[in-house]
C-alpha cells in the first residue's frame, strides 16, 4: 500500500485540463519548393472548448476539443511568364525582317504572384482522442547544484513529478476541402493579379489581363492542376507540406510531453511553515497515477 | 512593374518615347555625329559610322544616354573614349528607339562640317519610317504637324477571351503632307508603321477614351 494517496475529482481534473488547453499556442510558417511553384503556410492556432472524461479502464477521453485557427493560411507562389509589347517588324524584306520595334516588357522579370488561401474553412476543427496518464520526474534545469529544496521552492525552481496525457494513436484527417476550393483558388488569383497590377489604371489592367489570357487556365497549366482541385489542395497542404500531420503531432506532443496536466512538487509538503518553523516536506518515490470512472488517484511512497 | 509603359498615351515622332521608333536609311558613307535630346536639352552624343561592310541595320537606344548620364553624375556630353560609336552599312537602316523611362527623346545626326542634318527625328523626310503602338483604347487623331489634315485612329478595347490576346501584325500606311487615309483602326498594342512621303512630324493625340 502506498504511503501517500491523493485524489482529484473529475471536476478538478477538468479544471486542470482547461488550464492546459488555454495555455496552448502554436504558430509556424514554412514553405517548400515544388519545382514550378512554391507552396507554404502561415498558421497560428489555439485550443478551445473540449471536455475530459475519466474512464474506468485507466484512460481519459478528451472530447470535442476545438482547434481555434487565429490564422490558418496557405499560399502558392508562382512565376507568371512576362508579357511584352512591341517587337513587331518595321521593315520586312524578302530575306526576313531588317528592323524590329524594340520589345518593351511590362515586368522587369517574370512576375511572382502569391495566391493566399484561407484554409480555415476547410479545417476539421473538432478533435477527440483517448490517452493514458503518464508520470515523469522533472529535474528543474535552472536549479543550481547544491541549492537546497527550501531555497529552490522559494525561487520556484523545485523539482516535480509531472502527469501528462499520453495520447494513443489518433487518426485526425484535418482537412476537408469542398468543391468550392476551385472558386477559392480563382478568387485568390484575381486578387493576386489585381495586387500585381495595383498601380495601373483600369484600362491597362484589362489589357494586361487580356494578354495573360484566362489566368486560371494559365495558372492551371503552370501548376499542372487536375480537374479535382479539392483533392489537389488536400494533397498539397496535407501531404506535400505535411500540415495535417504537423498540427496533429504538435497537438499530441503538447499533451504528452510539453505541458503536464498536473504537477506534484518534490519534496512534497505535508505541513506548511508555522510559528517560525520551516515546512515539513517529504521526498516522493514510486509516484504513479491511475484513473477511475470519477477521479484521478495519485499514489507515492516516501523515501 | 514598369508602369511608365502605360503612361505613353500620345505619340509624337519628334519626341520618341517607349513604344515609338523612327527609322532612317543612311546612303552616304562617313562618320556622323549624333546628339540625343530631351525637351531640347542635349543629354548625350554618339558617333555613327556608315561604311561599306557594316551591319545592314543598327538600333540606337536614346534612353541609354539618360542612364549613362545618371551613372556618370555629370552633364552632357564629354564622354571621351566612352563616347559610343555605332556602325551601319551604306544603305543600311538605323532604328532610333527608346526602351526605358518616361522621357521623350529626339535626335539629330549629321556631318559636323555640314549645316544640314542627315537625319533629324523632329522632322522626318521622305523614305523615313515611324513605328508606334497605342495601348489605351480610344479615338485618336493622327496629324502631320508640317502638313494638313488629320486621320482618325480608333483603338477599341480588347476583351478577355479564352485565348491570350496577341496583337495583330502591324498596319502599314503612308504619311504625306496630307494624312493618307480617312481612318485607321488598330488593336490595343498593335503596331502601326508610317512610311513618310515628305517633311513630317507625326503626332497622335487622344481625343476621347473608350471605356
Amino acid at each position: 500500500m502506498a504511503d501517500i494517496t491523493v485524489a482529484a475529482s473529475e471536476a478538478a481534473f477538468q479544471d486542470f485540463f482547461d488550464h492546459v488547453r488555454d495555455n496552448f499556442a502554436f504558430a509556424q510558417a514554412d514553405s517548400v519548393d515544388l519545382g514550378p511553384f512554391t507552396a507554404g503556410y502561415d498558421i497560428d492556432i489555439r485550443l478551445k472548448d473540449g471536455s475530459i472524461d475519466l474512464r474506468g479502464d485507466n484512460t481519459v477521453s478528451i472530447k470535442e476539443l476545438d482547434i481555434d485557427p487565429v490564422k490558418f493560411e496557405g499560399y502558392v507562389g508562382i512565376d507568371l511568364p512576362g508579357r511584352c509589347f512591341g517587337g513587331f517588324c518595321i521593315l520586312p524584306t524578302p530575306w526576313g525582317c531588317a528592323i524590329r520595334a524594340p520589345r518593351i516588357c511590362v515586368f522587369d522579370d517574370d512576375p511572382d504572384i502569391a495566391l493566399t488561401l484561407d484554409l480555415a474553412p476547410f479545417l476539421r476543427t473538432e478533435v477527440s482522442f483517448i490517452g493514458s496518464l503518464l508520470t515523469q520526474y522533472f529535474v528543474n534545469p535552472n536549479r543550481p547544484p547544491g541549492m537546497d529544496y527550501l531555497t529552490a521552492e522559494d525561487a520556484g525552481l523545485e523539482n516535480q513529478w509531472q502527469v501528462f496525457i499520453d495520447t494513443e494513436t489518433v487518426d485526425i484527417d484535418l482537412f476537408d476541402f469542398a468543391d468550392i476550393a476551385g472558386d477559392l483558388l480563382e478568387a485568390a488569383l484575381d486578387t493576386a493579379i489585381d495586387q500585381l497590377l495595383g498601380p495601373l489604371p483600369g484600362w491597362a489592367k484589362d489589357l494586361v489581363k487580356a494578354i495573360f489570357g484566362p489566368v486560371i487556365d494559365l495558372v492551371r497549366a503552370i501548376l499542372d492542376l487536375p480537374d479535382d482541385l479539392d483533392e489537389w489542395l488536400s494533397d498539397l497542404f496535407g501531404v506535400s507540406l505535411g500540415l495535417g500531420d504537423l498540427v496533429t503531432q504538435v497537438l499530441l506532443d503538447y499533451f504528452a510531453r510539453q505541458y503536464p496536466i498536473s504537477v506534484v512538487e518534490d519534496p512534497f509538503p505535508i505541513l506548511g511553515p508555522s510559528n517560525g518553523l520551516i515546512p515539513v516536506k517529504v521526498p516522493l518515490r514510486d509516484f504513479a497515477v491511475r484513473v477511475t470512472d470519477d477521479e484521478m488517484v495519485a499514489e507515492a511512497n516516501i523515501g | 512593374m514598369r508602369t511608365e509603359v502605360f503612361q505613353q498615351i500620345g505619340v509624337d515622332s519628334g519626341a520618341l518615347g517607349l513604344l515609338s521608333s523612327s527609322v532612317h536609311r543612311f546612303d552616304r558613307p562617313g562618320t556622323f555625329a549624333g546628339t540625343a535630346y530631351v525637351d531640347g536639352v542635349a543629354r548625350g552624343e554618339y558617333d555613327l559610322v556608315v561604311e561599306e561592310g557594316g551591319p545592314a541595320a543598327a538600333q540606337i537606344d536614346l534612353s541609354a544616354f539618360g542612364a549613362r548620364r545618371a551613372r556618370r553624375g555629370d552633364g552632357c556630353c564629354d564622354d571621351g573614349p566612352d563616347r559610343p560609336t555605332y556602325h551601319v552599312a551604306v544603305g543600311g537602316y538605323v532604328c532610333f528607339c527608346v526602351t526605358s523611362g518616361a522621357e521623350r527623346w529626339a535626335t539629330v545626326v549629321g556631318d559636323p562640317r555640314e549645316r544640314a542634318a542627315e537625319f533629324d527625328s523632329r522632322r522626318l523626310e521622305a523614305g523615313d519610317m515611324f513605328a508606334a503602338s497605342v495601348l489605351r483604347p480610344g479615338r485618336y487623331s493622327v496629324r502631320n504637324s508640317f502638313g494638313k489634315g488629320r486621320t482618325e485612329l480608333v483603338v477599341p478595347p480588347v476583351r478577355r477571351g479564352k485565348e491570350p490576346y496577341r496583337p495583330a501584325e502591324p498596319v502599314r500606311t503612308r504619311m504625306g503632307e496630307v494624312a493618307g487615309r480617312k481612318s485607321l483602326r488598330l488593336g490595343q498594342a498593335q503596331g502601326v508603321v508610317f512610311t513618310v512621303a515628305g517633311p513630317t512630324r507625326i503626332v497622335i493625340d487622344l481625343d476621347e477614351a473608350i471605356h
